[in-house]
């Protein structure tokens, strides 16, 4: 419902503003949320956005975050303690140990390793993976056991509305890339509820462990 | 008809490349085209310090030498030799390392006696006597086929449809460096295994965590990242930095290969215990791991031995055509124990490079740990059939490389003394793939020098050093990987008959 709302007022933006094929295009894509300060999407915001047009860099450049900085920056979003980010039999830590050099960290001492790995290795993306979703499981499995005292998924429950998806949605973008979410990015992450209704009485935490593991691992998070 | 995959059509871009660049003479070696499975594997066993090849199988009777005191040589008892081979063992007791008190028994023959049938030593003179240079060259043959490295051609060659061809299993040394070959496909280039206890764990997203997560909703949400991704501005502006590019890939069909092998559970060495709670994580470990713990029953404790069990399930589950491994500069104990227990030491510090301190007796301590590492890896891959009763044994080369060799004098008639570097030396290769129970070239008993041979014949030449590129090449064609692009001399004396 949203999604074709929003699809029909942005290609009457664009014939409005003679954009064309390509602009209007890429506008479809880059629409900002409208989300208000206090973090509740709103959904009559795109009609008083302007168009944007992105450009792709021609010299298009970006660096890894690093395993470290990645995990720190995790933990502080989903407002959990560094060292139970994640742990390999709950005992060796993923990022600050075993996987330590494959996501770009140096070890001069013992194994002489004094630069990052000029690219990554294959287990690079696997290990981001473990690490977000034990992290995200821990912060959903709290939130649902405790939704009153939830800090990420405060709406979570057996069924959320929509309108709470997107407040859920939203609220991770805000703690993990320290932006709100496009209304377009929004619009998916309420679509994905349909992918995991199916896990009954868990679909909402399944929703939320997911949701976050998708954000986290994003390019976007894990390169600048 | 062999498959046009992306892979193969990178290989043949790189190899077409490169062979123009080099604008070298023409080759007479080139391997044969066939349809037939050519898989074959390389070990390379690095020597890290200096392994100094008059004090294993090109030792020196004392009785020999003009020199007899002032060279390297050995007493006459000291020095085996076995079944008439030209092969020779040097077995001694120590009651020190060095300065370090420690007694051990180093008994090189018993290898030797085993294996003497798959072993060839190549002299060689090499170029440089600085650590990270020497090892660098004993892989890359001096730089000769454009900087890469015998794993990445080995990779290139014969691992495209391996999940990680090319397994680093030591770090931090010229052994492992990436080659200066930018044109090869990603995939040949090495991938580090700094801990080969727990690495495997990251052969899966989600198995062995510390919740179940479902695998068709995880799927689900790869999906809803990508379109998470396609809508993001980041990704938009820069979506074709090589870097997010590859990342993408890699989490993409690498990532499937190596989880829908269940390699997580095959390449786990640990087997169930308190330390690590396989079942409670929902891992289960696999049976050849079983075998290789009992092959390195110290694969706990040694570094080295974790590294070589690890290696052997690499390539019993054709994940990896190439793997090196190999000793640290560090010094490692037995658990618990402190350097001065009886037994302790694993091994010593700066790995051969202690012979500064101590040269024989460090050279006996650590060629033992080079033979036990080989020993066990032979005897693991002749018990596993490749295909049509052929083991994967007779598909694979153990190359003992090394840094440089050591200096061959010593104060007169001192039992134990310092050496430092010297670009004279050889090296062993042990495989049923070369010219095996052969000594190529030979060592003079005067100097502790040894000389080079004819590369066809393999007739010793008193006046001939051998190259590194000679012996690059000579590995390579016993491997069955074609030289002719590189343009690589003909080393037909090194390859079987």
């Amino acid at each position: 419902m949203f999604r074709n709302s929003s699809i029909i007022a942005l290609i009457a933006l664009a014939f409005a503003a003679g954009c064309d094929d390509k602009a209007t295009s890429t506008s479809n894509n880059n629409t900002n949320n409208g989300v208000d300060a206090g973090g509740d999407a709103s959904a009559d915001a795109d009609s008083r956005d302007p168009v944007e047009q992105i450009l792709p860099s021609t010299n298009a450049r970006v660096k890894f975050k690093g395993g470290q900085r990645w995990a720190s920056q995790l933990a502080r979003g989903l407002d959990l303690e560094r060292s139970e980010l994640c742990k390999e039999f709950g005992e060796y830590d993923c990022a600050a140990d075993v996987h330590f050099i494959a996501l770009g960290g140096v070890e001069p001492y013992n194994l002489r390793i004094n630069e990052p790995l000029p690219n990554a290795p294959l287990t690079a993306p696997i290990a981001a993976d473990r690490i977000a979703l034990s992290a995200c499981g821990l912060r959903a499995e709290r939130d649902a056991a405790n939704p009153a005292d939830a800090s990420l998924f405060k709406e979570i429950a057996a069924a959320p509305a929509d309108e709470a998806l997107r407040a859920m949605g939203n609220r991770l973008y805000q703690q993990l890339l320290s932006r709100d979410a496009q209304n377009d990015e929004l619009d998916e992450l309420v679509a994905f509820w349909a992918d995991v209704e199916d896990a009954g009485a868990d679909a909402a935490s399944e929703w939320a462990t997911f949701s976050c593991y998708a954000v986290a691992t994003s390019t976007e998070m894990l390169f600048y | 008809m062999p498959k046009l995959d992306r892979r193969n059509f990178l290989r043949g871009a790189g190899a077409l490349g490169v062979g123009g660049a080099l604008g070298l003479g023409s080759t007479p070696f080139k391997a044969q085209a066939a349809d037939e499975d050519r898989t074959r594997f390389l070990i390379v066993l690095a020597a890290a310090g200096g392994a100094s090849i008059i004090d294993s199988v090109m030792a020196i009777r004392a009785s020999e030498s003009a020199n007899p005191t002032t060279i390297n040589t050995f007493p006459d008892a000291l020095v085996q030799s076995v079944n008439g081979s030209p092969l020779r063992a040097v077995d001694l007791d120590r009651d020190s390392l060095g300065a370090i008190p420690f007694s051990f028994q180093s008994v090189q023959s018993d290898f030797v006696r085993k294996h003497y049938n798959d072993m060839m030593v190549v002299p060689t003179q090499r170029t440089s006597v600085n650590h990270a240079i020497g090892q660098r060259r004993s892989v890359t043959g001096n730089e000769i086929w454009a900087g890469r490295t015998l794993q990445e051609l080995v990779a290139n060659e014969f691992g495209a449809d391996f999940a990680i061809p090319n397994a680093h299993l030591s770090s931090g040394s010229g052994f492992t460096d990436r080659g200066t070959d930018a044109s090869l496909p990603a995939h040949v280039f090495g991938e580090p295994i700094t801990d080969p206890l727990l690495w495997p764990l990251a052969l899966d997203s989600s198995k062995g965590l510390s919740r179940p997560f479902d695998a068709g909703r995880l799927a689900k949400a790869r999906a809803l990242r990508g379109k998470l991704e396609q809508r993001s501005k980041f990704n938009q502006v820069l979506g074709e930095a090589d870097k997010l590019k590859f990342w993408q890939h890699l989490r993409q069909e690498p990532r499937e290969a190596v989880e829908a092998r269940d390699l997580i559970n095959k390449l786990l060495l640990m087997p169930q215990s308190t330390k690590f709670p396989l079942s409670e994580y929902g891992l289960a470990g696999s049976d050849a791991a079983q075998k290789a713990r009992e092959r390195f029953p110290l694969w706990e404790e040694d570094p080295l031995e974790a590294q070589a069990a690890l290696a052997y399930l690499l390539l019993r589950y054709r994940v990896s055509v190439s793997v090196t491994l190999g000793p640290s500069f560090s010094v490692e104990l037995r658990d618990g124990k402190s350097i001065n227990d009886e037994g302790a030491l694993l091994n010593p510090p700066i790995a051969f490079d202690f012979s500064h301190q101590g040269h024989r007796s460090v050279q006996a301590l650590m060629w033992q740990r080079m033979y036990r590492v080989a020993d066990g890896l032979i005897d693991l891959l002749k018990s596993e059939e490749y295909a049509n009763g052929e083991s994967f044994w007779d598909r694979s080369m153990i190359y003992i490389a090394t840094d440089f060799g050591r200096t061959k004098t010593r104060p007169a008639n001192s039992d134990e003394f310092s050496t430092g570097h010297d670009l004279n030396n050889g090296v062993l290769l042990i495989s049923p793939l070369v010219n095996g129970n052969k000594v190529l070239g030979g060592v003079d008993p005067n100097t502790g020098l040894t000389y080079g041979f004819n590369p066809s014949t393999g007739e010793p030449d008193v006046g001939r050093t051998m190259e590194e590129s000679e012996v690059f090449a000579g590995i390579l064609q016993a491997l069955g990987v074609d030289t002719s692009p590189a343009r690589l001399p003909d080393m037909r004396a090194m390859r079987k008959a």
